[in-house]
């Protein structure tokens, strides 16, 4: 769905196969990959949105009885809307503090290193996620909070200044969140800056071309592809997290996905967290149509 | 300019580093409840190292976790091939396909595939957890080598062609080259996916047969201990060696460079 | 009780060579394989003979006995092990013998070929010379014999009453007549059997099923043994109190459990007839048994001189060796339920089939393979981790005392635990069930109604909570109430000195420095006490509501584990928190944090936690013996004054506890008055209080 219009000679150059083993080779390119997720993902979660239009959890001797109720929960609970309000803002937050910290990061190390140095960087910046989550959570708060290593750090300098505590506040949360996707969008937007053609900065450049331009008019529309990827990467999993906002975000830390797992986990309500999540889902869906919809567009008419 | 750009990768670098230099401070600090300033301390290492059943557990993981990468990796870059150089009806349904594992909270996911494997009788052991790690790195790798793929230079291919080469050739001696790249950090990506996953491994593992985030996720409530800092600790220690050692055999970053 | 006086045990039971070789792998059909071990042996009937001769009962054979190499085998070995055989050799035949194909894995594959010991032939019971001072041991085998079992009931039937008659079933006892059955059990003086043997006669393993079902057929004087392998036995009657004693084993590391049976029954015998107590003859016998299962082979009973050095030399087995101790985790003995199972039962049930099928002589039939070694119980305990079931001391001290080892699982919210019983039917042994949850899971049909009999520190429960009504349902008990505590206040020493109500959650001079538990339960509950309402059913929750999001000003963060508030605490990011006793119990005991714990006047919510054996359990005596430790005083003290714990339920383990110890600070006798014990909650309540807090918690967030 996004950036169709990014490839268009793969798909001339494709065309050139034979039709029909060429729908062969691609059936057996995707079967593998679909058949593993519909195994393991779309089968349970068609069972989970058959619960969602259920009013118990199919165990026991409950009936099975058939309801809209649970797509109604956000008019039923009108707190809900300020709840994915917060979700929606945690995670346009965190895609775009990663965009714009991520994409010069990506260009640096696609443009301004080169050879072993590269490949090390570039490891370096995967290599964080080789730890666990909860772990590197857990960190955060020992940076954060009063008495913690960045307010620690800040009274060596200034040993006069305030107390600094981010630690159970909103800038917690996007913190530790940035710092757990961010690797995703250098990731992705290194990858399209490593693929620029130097031939089409240094012809620019012959033209005159200054610095700012060169980055508006060519570095910035070849890395989309990769910001669109890295964004995507990043918003869909941060508006469904429950952990960083939970551990980082005290009394702020509440979004859809610390809701939805209320639901599961204290309440048992499956068919009303899987209402939440299916409708979270449908959100997220609806952006990235509309999205993909628009960007298009606008990267043609460069 | 370079410099700057440097300079800046530093302060990136720092930035993702902060964390982790937390982390491997606090598991030589003699406080359980992480309190400052640091007590050093070796207590950590020395109870790990009789802490079998933690060990075990990273065991699990690493094998899990490679397993993981080297299933989810062929199967999401053959995919990602497909969605990117063939066209085909659905194929935008295909790729979008892709979000719900990623959109949907693990805690549900692993929630389903709890049920739906009991129903079906898949049960729970190594290797659901095996099915259900799999599962959630492929989207992941298609859309890191998708986004690799859609930069390549499909002209290349097509020059190659006109030159007389067959797909296939043209697709082993440019493609692939130029590929590899997004290929391995998809890998890598994957195996971070598999070593990040608490929440399915939790659902799908037996008593007895854990793995290091189960067994951290398990210890929230009563309380995990500096251990589990000396593990990652030493994990990292030796994952980046592991690493710089094959970053010096190999050319894992790409042919880029030269350019 | 009466002392047994008999000096001679006398056999029936048949006996045939054992040809016992150890091959890579069966052949295939047509085929033939090359075997790295033969050995011909007595088998049978011949095991306990032995077992009873090595320990020092004069012992006899009153089976028939053929002409020819296998019948000269069986009278040699006769000879070697003292043991007379009362009949001449039958001149039409030669005994029988099976063939014992041992594969390097353990498994065996059995050929029988019946001989004369088959035939009833011209053998008359009654012309064996019975005297008053013999003991005569029949199997289930002999009885189940269509020609042989009504003629053996006939014959106890015209015996002097001084003979004391020893039956062991063994696992064809569900094939018995029933008239055989019940005559020669309103004459037994010894009925021994396994826990497995015996679940086939009750339809249920629980012990005091199986002994509800042997006892009225026995009669009073009659003493029943229910061996239960690696756990030891269990003795009732024969002037024994009501309730049955359990007479454990020693730990062994089991390497082959055929014969223990036999082992156990041969010294439990010579025991009685050395004028032992029947419990001390029974210890004799474990001590045989597990002596036997570090032995290959089949009469692996041990000699008395053996069985007196095992014991005097601490227990250990391979103490002669001078070995180090293994550690104990490792020294696991099996269940005995393989004994019979293995060789001598498939042989003789082939035997029987052979026989009771009339087929001609000489017919060769496979019986089939059965798995050799029946593996050592261990159970699985789904609980919160750290929580009592998986301390280390306790797993150690419980698998040396029973053989039986404890895995665990665990959850991290109630409604998981639930998810993970529906899912995994047959996974768990023992479950933590908070008792408000019990009447949920056991309307799923989850749990099974406890034999509180069979645990006997139940006894000792207090009775307010082993009777409370959260876990009983129709008159029975889903659980045995395990621990109890309170979620009350917990503030920080020397900052704050005035809480003494709920209300100074909403007391401005807190501002920023409260922690809640999210738990919606729990703070709905806090809501009610705070508005005069009853915890588990407040009519009006937009008052509690209204109390709740009051603490806005306050609250600092939500908590959701002991570790989470533990490091907090320790940060110092709030000074006043709703908390529970055990874990303020550990905070003060383990990380010497300063904290009060208060019960505020409005109240407290207390909770009791249950043990529960699942449905789905196959090790449910297993499960019983775990849960019976686990209320064990000795399990409580030590855990309580090593780490800290909630109250037990057990009176008499926290009168056990030190006088200066903790527990008797938190859990004050004044405050019980003062709580108010979470309750079933149905559904929809379940979900309004959820409702509740999540608009609360959205609010808090705003």
């Amino acid at each position: 769905m996004q950036l169709e219009a990014n490839v268009p000679r793969a798909e001339a150059s494709s065309s050139r196969q034979i039709p029909a083993r060429r729908r062969w080779t691609t059936a057996a390119l995707l079967a593998p990959a679909y058949g593993w997720l519909t195994l393991a993902v779309f089968l349970p979660l068609s069972a989970m949105l058959f619960f969602s239009f259920l009013k118990a959890a199919p165990f026991g001797a409950r009936p099975l009885q058939l309801t809209l109720d649970n797509y109604l929960a956000f008019i039923r609970r009108p707190y809900l809307v300020g709840v994915a309000w917060t979700s929606i803002e945690i995670g346009l937050w965190t895609t775009g503090l990663s965009a714009l910290i991520g994409l010069p990061a990506a260009i640096a190390l696609a443009r301004a290193t080169r050879g072993r140095s590269q490949q090390v960087l570039f490891l370096l910046v995967v290599l964080p996620f080789w730890t666990n989550g909860l772990v590197r959570v857990f960190s955060w708060t020992m940076v954060l909070r009063e008495g913690g290593v960045l307010d620690y750090a800040l009274h060596l300098v200034a040993p006069t200044a305030p107390p600094v505590s981010l630690l159970y506040s909103f800038p917690a949360i996007v913190i530790g969140l940035v710092h757990a996707y961010l690797p995703y969008m250098i990731l992705t937007c290194y990858l399209s800056a490593a693929a620029i053609d130097e031939a089409h900065i240094e012809a620019a450049r012959s033209l005159g071309a200054r610095t700012p331009v060169i980055f508006a008019k060519i570095v910035l529309p070849l890395c989309l592809p990769g910001l669109i990827s890295g964004s995507i990467l990043i918003f869909v999993p941060v508006i469904g997290s429950f952990m960083e906002p939970r551990i980082l975000g005290g009394r702020v830390g509440v979004t859809m996905g610390t809701m939805i797992e209320d639901q599961f986990v204290q309440a048992f309500n499956w068919p009303l967290g899987a209402a939440l999540a299916f409708t979270m889902l449908g959100v997220v869906l609806v952006i990235f149509a509309v999205s993909s919809r628009v960007l298009p567009a606008r990267v043609i008419a460069q | 300019m370079i410099a700057l750009g440097r300079t800046y990768l530093l302060a990136i670098i720092a930035f993702l580093y902060l964390p982790i230099a937390v982390m491997i401070a606090m598991a030589f600090n003699d406080s359980a409840l992480y309190t400052l300033p640091i007590q050093p301390s070796l207590r950590w290492f020395a109870a790990l190292a009789s802490d079998a059943p933690l060990l075990s557990a990273t065991r699990n993981s690493l094998l899990i976790a490679a397993a993981t990468s080297a299933i989810a990796t062929p199967l999401g870059a053959m995919a990602a091939l497909a969605l990117e150089r063939k066209q085909f009806r659905g194929r935008s349904l295909l790729r979008l396909l892709l979000l719900p594992p990623i959109a949907i909270p693990w805690l549900i996911i692993g929630t389903a595939m709890l049920v739906f494997f009991f129903w079906t009788g898949i049960g729970r052991g190594l290797h659901a957890l095996l099915i259900g790690h799999v599962a959630l790195a492929i989207p992941y790798v298609v859309l890191i080598v998708g986004a690799g793929l859609q930069t390549l230079r499909a002209d290349l291919e097509e020059a190659a062609m006109s030159l007389g080469s067959t797909p296939i050739h043209a697709f082993f001696s440019i493609t692939l080259p130029l590929w590899l790249p997004s290929v391995v950090a998809a890998a890598l990506f994957a195996f971070a996916v598999s070593l990040d996953q608490f929440v399915i491994s939790y659902f799908l593992s037996t008593p007895g047969v854990s793995t290091l985030p189960v067994e951290i996720y398990a210890s929230i409530r009563k309380g995990f201990t500096p251990e589990i800092n000396a593990i990652s600790t030493i994990f990292l220690a030796v994952s980046s060696a592991l690493i710089l050692i094959f970053a010096q055999l190999s050319q894992l970053g790409g042919k880029r460079g030269s350019r | 009780m009466k002392t047994h006086c008999f000096t001679r045990m006398l056999s029936v039971g048949s006996i045939l060579a054992d040809i016992r070789i150890e091959a890579p792998r069966v052949p295939e059909r047509g085929g033939d394989v090359i075997g790295s071990a033969a050995s011909i042996s007595a088998g049978g009937g011949f095991n306990v003979l032995a077992a009873a001769s090595r320990n020092g009962l004069k012992s006899a054979f009153a089976g028939r006995h053929g002409v020819g190499p296998f019948g000269d085998r069986i009278r040699a070995d006769l000879a070697q092990e003292n043991i007379a055989a009362l009949l001449p050799p039958s001149p039409e035949g030669d005994s029988g013998f099976c063939l014992v194909l041992v594969e390097p894995d353990g498994e065996r594959t059995f050929i029988t070929s019946p001989g004369v010991e088959a035939e009833l032939g011209e053998r008359k019971l009654e012309d064996i010379p019975l005297e008053a001072s013999d003991a005569v041991f029949i199997s289930g085998y002999d009885l189940s014999y269509a020609a042989l079992g009504p003629h053996i009931a006939r014959w106890t039937a015209s015996w002097r009453s001084e003979t004391f008659l020893a039956i062991d079933p063994g696992p064809l006892v569900a094939d018995i007549p029933d008239a055989v059955f019940r005559a020669t059990l309103a004459r037994a003086d010894l009925f021994t059997l396994n826990r497995r043997e015996g679940a086939l006669l009750a339809g249920t393993d629980d012990l005091f099923a199986i002994a509800a079902f042997v006892r009225p057929r026995l009669s009073a004087k009659a003493l029943l043994a229910i061996r239960d392998g690696a756990a030891g036995c269990f003795l009732f009657g024969a002037g024994l109190t009501e309730t049955p004693v359990h007479v454990p084993a020693p730990p062994v590391r089991a390497v082959d459990t055929t014969g223990a049976g036999d082992a156990h029954t041969g010294a439990l015998l010579a025991g009685l007839a050395a004028g032992l107590e029947a419990v001390a003859a029974a210890a004799r016998a474990n001590a045989a048994a597990a002596l036997s299962v570090t032995r290959r082979g089949s009469a692996t009973a041990p000699t008395s001189r053996e069985v007196n050095a095992f014991l005097a030399a601490g227990r250990n087995p391979e103490a002669g060796q001078k070995d180090e101790p293994k550690a104990t985790s490792t020294m696991k003995a099996p269940r005995e339920t393989g004994e019979n199972a293995m060789t001598p039962h498939l042989n003789r049930r082939t035997f029987h089939a052979l026989f009771s099928g009339a087929l001609g002589a000489g017919l060769l039939t496979i019986a089939g393979s059965r798995r050799a070694g029946a593996a050592a119980t261990e159970i699985t305990v789904l609980n919160w981790k750290g929580y009592g079931t998986d301390e280390a001391f306790a797993l150690k001290a419980f698998a040396e005392a029973t053989g039986v080892t404890v895995k665990h699982d665990y959850f991290n919210a109630e409604a998981e635990m639930l998810t993970k019983l529906r899912t995994n039917p047959g996974a768990y042994d023992v479950v933590l069930i908070n008792s408000a949850r019990t009447q949920q899971v056991q309307a799923d049909g989850l749990i099974d109604p406890v034999d509180l009999n069979a645990v006997p520190n139940a006894k000792d429960l207090a009775p307010a909570l082993r009777d409370h009504s959260n876990i009983w349902v129709d008159g029975k008990p889903y659980g045995v109430a395990w621990l109890w505590g309170m979620t009350a206040l917990a503030v920080r020493s020397g900052k704050v000195s005035d809480a003494q109500s709920w209300a100074v959650f909403s007391d401005p001079k807190y501002a920023g420095r409260l922690a809640l538990f999210d738990d919606s339960i729990t703070q709905v509950g806090i809501g009610a006490l705070l508005t005069n309402q009853d915890p588990n059913n407040p009519k009006d929750l937009k008052a509690v509501t209204t109390a709740l999001k009051a603490m806005k000003p306050n609250v600092k963060l939500t908590w959701s584990s002991e570790d989470e508030w533990n490091k907090a605490f320790a940060a110092d990011a709030f000074d006043i928190s709703d908390y529970w006793s055990g874990a303020a119990a550990r905070s003060i005991k383990i990380h010497k944090l300063p904290l009060d714990f208060i019960v505020p006047k409005e109240g407290a919510i207390g909770w009791l936690d249950t043990l529960a054996v699942p449905t789905s359990s196959t090790k449910k005596p297993a499960a019983l013996q775990f849960i019976n430790y686990m209320i064990d005083p000795k399990f409580y003290v030590t855990w309580a004054t090593q780490s800290g714990a909630p109250a037990s339920t057990n009176a008499a383990a926290m009168n056990a506890l030190p006088a200066d110890d903790l527990s008797h600070k938190i859990y004050k006798p004044e405050d019980l008055a003062k709580l108010k014990f979470m309750s079933a909650l149905p559904d929809d309540r379940r979900q309004a209080f959820n409702d509740v807090w999540d608009e609360v918690k959205a609010y808090y967030a705003k």
